[in-house]
């Protein structure tokens, strides 16, 4: 191996890499030994996080860019040679990851002691656990088509393996199929998309690729399908429904991961292909997609979020929520950088990739808290904690603080990428030329503006139903203190909220230089003050100075705190007034049910038939029903994985609702036509009665002209005949169109009815020979070509 | 830069002063209007005045003591800074914070309302601020569109939305100002929390929600807080659509107009809306929703407006 780097920093991550292997190995190794095998399989990923944190902070602070080119020894040497790139974009990536990993790691320690009487989940968690983050780390590096793919699939099957931990209960089988599944149709359309530029382009590094000559048509191509296979990664909205079922079936050190950094990493593919590779072609149209399909994401994500009761199951729906917003900031500034508005560009750039770090420090907090609650309080319904503010202090305050940034607080970090957001949304609406991008920001500020209510919304609800009030259950009432190294955990994340919220500027001014790397031009785009954010584009600033927001508050409270403490003596406790009946704890202590049971009734149009699934679209039943093809391999590898006492699952155990999913898709249809005959039937009536007057009108102007002249009379007459006979026909062909509009719906119905029951077969079929197509034809030019 | 700091404080003592004459005026002309004497103008003064010198000596059995007494406090410190940012008699840019900021602001106002009412365990109290996060979803989206929309046509493509309260340069030539201006009022009068659209704090129906468990200081600092939010929420209006006679400049003269012309503006609000008070009876929360459906469509249309035409 060939590792050429230029300074003793930027080398630290190679050794970091390797303390992962090391942590592998151990965590294979040492199982037998539970206790130990925690504190060192742990102990070495959390000092490799360090140091690839150091290094990777060092790269992106410097601006270090590297090609580095990996030839295997003999006899691997006759493959080509591996590319890894660092540039700015790519040593940010690697940062977020290995930061997430350090204080994951630091937590798993207090956590990981419920496995130890499973050997094999030990020895699972040894293996993929540093193996999982170190994937994640190679991918952000990845330069060229191969080690993409490959570490990608790598990054997956650890992480399949991670969620399948707890493989005794169903509902964690059923996850693991539905992510596979997903997964498995991502890495098809990614394998696709790579294989076309390849053939395309005709060269496997990416690199390359800019200087090649590709028409319009074909880089859309590519785009399409790579963007197909992000968002079926990333969670994006039509591609969601793995995402609410797989992170919360995983330990929570891993979901802190999955939701934290994984789905990031989609994210990144998106900036990397759109705004590097394909950047020459990208077109505006790119932009509004992304955009259209951001805002969707972010209102459902969060709209299906406030109605969960299962904590983990709502964070990861949360996850929706952000990865709809950074994918606001990204398709904005696709689209601005389409249209050669450089700086806005870098603003939405900067907007999505503030907003990507700031959800990787919040949600994998957030995670992290409600493993705790899990490992304290054994369950993970809301309904049964309550008053555990009293036991678990840190956790408490550890949670409000990872709140107030998601809820986008000012004076907390999420509040700045998302003031960044909604700038770069507002410039988009009065500066780039397209209108249909325009509406599309137009829509996506709606979009965020709702979203930035139900956050509220959402986490004032999980705050207080799991820490304020009353104790809910035996189980909360005795919970215990959280182990120390939970407790050390929170620290880092903490502060980072808190200082990124208070000093965005100084990671405004750092990703702008990403910003400047990938649009290629250095702009002076960015002012910052001491502390703060001035984004300063047209020469009107445009200011949010958090710091001295934050004083002004924190003066004005502390007055007013220091008077009303000593007008305060509390010498008894009171009751709850409920107008003057006796306060029982046990039924009127406050439930989630009674805080959100408004909103599910106005909503309830949207949260479909069953109130615990979402509408999910028809793309998963295809989806799921083509990962059948993986059966036959995949029924021997679980035997195998079964015989050495590993999880594995049957296929088998395919969740039972898709033919309500499908019956559904089929049933909004008939819905639509069934209220067209109505409107239709409406406006008939309408025009009916316009008619009806006119002609009413028409004859008492003739009854009137009689008088006055006849010749006026005579001509008048007919037309008043005329518009008689005009309502006859009126009549007679609004029922046409009503009866054909009921038709159509009746059509419907059937063709539902129809869908039932026809499995559909041989769909599957054709997806695995595209699959090998591709991937023959890919080895193919790679080994000859 | 020190005038304009000057101003900032000022902005907060005018609105902490001013909001219980705001409610005052209120009281007195829907009172006259309903053929009562009504108190004296000067009533909730008196009002504040004794719940500030009594001592509170109980508290709620489930509650935590920190968070009861901050709650209040934290409510109040955060509109207080909103008022000293949003301009009432004078015109001038402050480079601190844009409209953004201040509809977020809001959203902590709202965090810890809920946090608190979550703490004190009674269920009216978590309805109460169920019922304000509904309202607020409705109002939010709609009045941010409007306000997003006067700014950008006044001042683009600059975001500092202070632009928009520049004398001189009213938004007003738009076409699409109107629907805007229309939007932000219907959404604004929602969120006012006077009598057809109280929910959140409904007396007859849930006992004033959260108000209900505080006593003595705290909930005079929650009243003023209350009193002192619908001002701004006026002040917001008055600052992005209706910016005549405010102060550009800081000349004697000017002040005085600004001065004069704010207390008239906001004399003349309250006695709108006590007759909005007087007419109408209040709404259950789905029809308070189904209203704001009416101004979100208001702003769209700015919205389409502003994109065809800008």
């Amino acid at each position: 191996m060939a590792i050429i780097a230029q300074t003793t920093i930027g080398m630290l991550k190679w050794v970091g890499l390797l303390g992962y292997v090391v942590a592998c190995i151990f965590g294979v190794l040492l199982t037998r030994f539970p206790r130990s095998w925690n504190y060192i399989v742990h102990t070495v990923t959390a000092a490799s996080s360090v140091l690839v944190v150091v290094s990777t902070l060092y790269d992106l602070v410097m601006g270090h860019k590297e090609v580095i080119v990996v030839q295997a020894p003999y006899p691997l040497s006759l493959l080509p040679p591996l590319y890894m790139v660092i540039d700015p974009l790519s040593a940010f990536m690697a940062l977020v990851v290995s930061l997430v990993a350090l204080y994951a790691s630091i937590f798993a320690i207090g956590y990981v002691d419920e496995y130890y009487g499973h050997p094999g989940k030990l020895a699972v968690l040894g293996l993929c656990f540093p193996s999982f983050i170190a994937s994640m780390i190679l991918v952000a590096f990845a330069g060229d088509v191969i080690s993409f793919i490959v570490l990608w699939e790598v990054m997956t099957v650890t992480s399949f393996l991670l969620v399948l931990l707890e493989s005794e209960r169903l509902e964690v089988r059923r996850a693991g199929v539905v992510y596979m599944a997903f997964a498995t149709f991502s890495a098809v359309c990614l394998l696709a998309a790579f294989a076309l530029g390849y053939v395309f382009a005709g060269d496997y590094v990416f690199a390359a690729w800019k200087n090649a000559n590709l028409t319009p048509f074909q880089a859309t191509l590519i785009f399409t399908l790579a963007l197909l296979g992000f968002s079926a990664k990333a969670g994006v909205v039509p591609f969601h429904s793995w995402l609410p079922r797989a992170h919360p079936a995983a330990p929570s050190h891993v979901s802190a991961l999955l939701s934290g950094v994984m789905v990031k990493l989609a994210m990144y593919g998106i900036v990397r292909i759109a705004l590097d590779v394909l950047a020459p072609w990208a077109s505006p149209s790119w932009g509004t997609v992304i955009l259209l399909l951001g805002a969707l994401s972010t209102f459902y994500g969060v709209a299906l979020a406030i109605i969960q009761h299962d904590i983990k199951r709502l964070l990861a729906y949360h996850t929706i929520e952000n990865i709809g917003i950074i994918l606001l900031g990204i398709g904005l500034a696709i689209s601005a950088y389409a249209t050669e508005n450089h700086a806005l560009a870098v603003l939405g750039v900067i907007a999505g990739l503030f907003h990507l770090i700031n959800h990787a420090l919040f949600k994998s907090l957030l995670f992290l808290c409600s493993g705790t609650l899990l490992h304290q309080v054994h369950t993970r319904n809301i309904d049964e904690m309550g008053g555990l503010y009293k036991k678990l202090k840190t956790t408490a305050f550890a949670f409000l603080i990872a709140s107030l940034g998601i809820t986008a607080v000012p004076l907390f970090n999420g509040f700045a990428s998302e003031w960044c957001a909604y700038n770069s949304l507002m410039l988009g609406m009065s500066n780039l030329p397209d209108p249909v991008t325009r509406f599309a920001s137009l829509l996506s500020i709606l979009s965020l503006s709702a979203a930035g209510v139900l956050a509220v919304y959402c986490f004032t609800k999980v705050f207080g139903v799991v820490f304020l009030g009353a104790p809910r259950s035996e189980e909360a009432r005795h919970a215990e203190e959280e182990p120390l190294s939970m407790k050390v955990s929170y620290i880092l994340p903490s502060a980072l909220i808190v200082l990124l919220g208070i000093a965005p500027g100084v990671m405004v001014n750092i990703l702008s230089t990403v910003g400047d790397n990938l649009v290629g031009k250095h702009l002076a785009t960015v002012e910052t003050p001491v502390l703060g954010i001035l984004v300063n584009l047209w020469g009107t600033p445009s200011a949010y100075i958090p710091f001295v927001i934050a004083a002004s508050i924190a003066i004005v409270a502390i007055l007013t705190w220091a008077y009303a403490l000593s007008k305060t003596r509390y010498t008894a406790v009171t009751e709850p007034f409920v107008s003057g009946v006796e306060y029982d704890e046990k039924v009127m202590s406050p439930t989630p049910l009674l805080y959100v049971g408004t909103l599910e009734d106005i909503m309830s149009s949207m949260y479909g038939v069953r109130k615990e699934y979402d509408r999910a679209f028809a793309v998963e039943y295809w989806v799921l029903k083509s990962v059948k093809i993986l059966e036959r391999p995949y029924a021997l590898l679980a035997r195998l994985l079964r015989r050495a006492g590993l999880p594995a699952v049957d296929l088998e155990e395919l969740p039972e609702k898709f033919d309500d999913v499908f019956y559904a898709f089929f049933w909004y249809f008939g819905n639509v036509f069934s209220k067209l005959a109505t409107i239709a039937s409406k406006i008939d009536g309408i025009i009916y009665a316009f008619l009806g007057l006119i002609g009413r009108a028409l004859s008492k102007l003739v009854a009137v002209t009689i008088r006055i002249d006849s010749a006026i009379y005579a001509c008048l007459w007919p037309i008043g005949i005329l518009f008689t006979r005009l309502v006859a026909v009126v009549s007679r062909v609004d029922d046409a169109i009503y009866a054909c509009l009921r038709s159509i719906r009746t059509l419907f119905t059937k063709l539902t009815k129809v869908a039932i029951r026809i499995q559909c077969g041989s769909l599957h079929v054709y997806l695995l020979y595209i699959y090998t197509a591709f991937f023959m034809l890919l080895l193919y030019y790679v080994l000859v070509g | 830069m020190i005038e304009d700091v000057i101003t900032a404080i000022i902005n907060a003592i005018l609105v902490v002063l001013l909001a219980p004459l705001f409610e005052g005026i209120i009281r007195k002309v829907v009172a006259r209007l309903q053929g009562r004497y009504g108190p004296p103008i000067l009533q909730p003064y008196i009002d504040l005045a004794k719940l500030f010198n009594r001592t509170l000596l109980t508290k709620p059995a489930t509650a935590s003591d920190t968070l009861y007494s901050l709650a209040p406090v934290l409510v109040f410190a955060t509109i207080v800074v909103v008022a000293a940012l949003v301009p009432t008699f004078a015109a001038r840019p402050l480079t601190l914070a844009d409209v953004l900021v201040i509809f977020y602001l809001m959203g902590l106002v709202r965090f810890v309302y809920s946090i608190a009412s979550f703490n004190v365990a009674n269920p009216f109290a978590v309805v109460g601020s169920a019922r304000e996060h509904l309202l607020t979803l409705g109002v939010e989206p709609a009045a941010l569109l409007a306000a997003i929309i006067a700014v950008l046509s006044v001042s683009s493509p600059s975001v500092s939305w202070v632009a928009a309260s520049i004398p001189g340069e009213l938004p007003v030539c738009y076409w699409w100002f109107i629907p805007a201006l229309l939007g932000f009022i219907a959404a604004l009068l929602a969120d006012l929390a006077l009598p057809p659209f109280d929910v959140a704090e409904a007396e007859q129906e849930i006992s004033e929600g959260l108000l209900a468990e505080y006593g003595g200081p705290l909930l005079g600092l929650f009243k003023l807080a209350i009193n002192c939010r619908r001002l701004v929420l006026l002040n917001l209006l008055f600052a992005l659509f209706l910016p005549f006679g405010m102060a550009a400049n800081y000349t004697a003269v000017e002040v005085v107009v600004g001065f004069i012309v704010y207390i008239l503006k906001v004399v003349v609000a309250a006695v709108i809306l006590s007759l909005m008070v007087v007419v109408a009876a209040r709404l259950k929360i789905h029809d308070v929703v189904k209203y704001l459906l009416y101004s979100l469509a208001f702003s769209i249309i700015a919205g389409i407006m502003y994109i065809l035409g800008g």
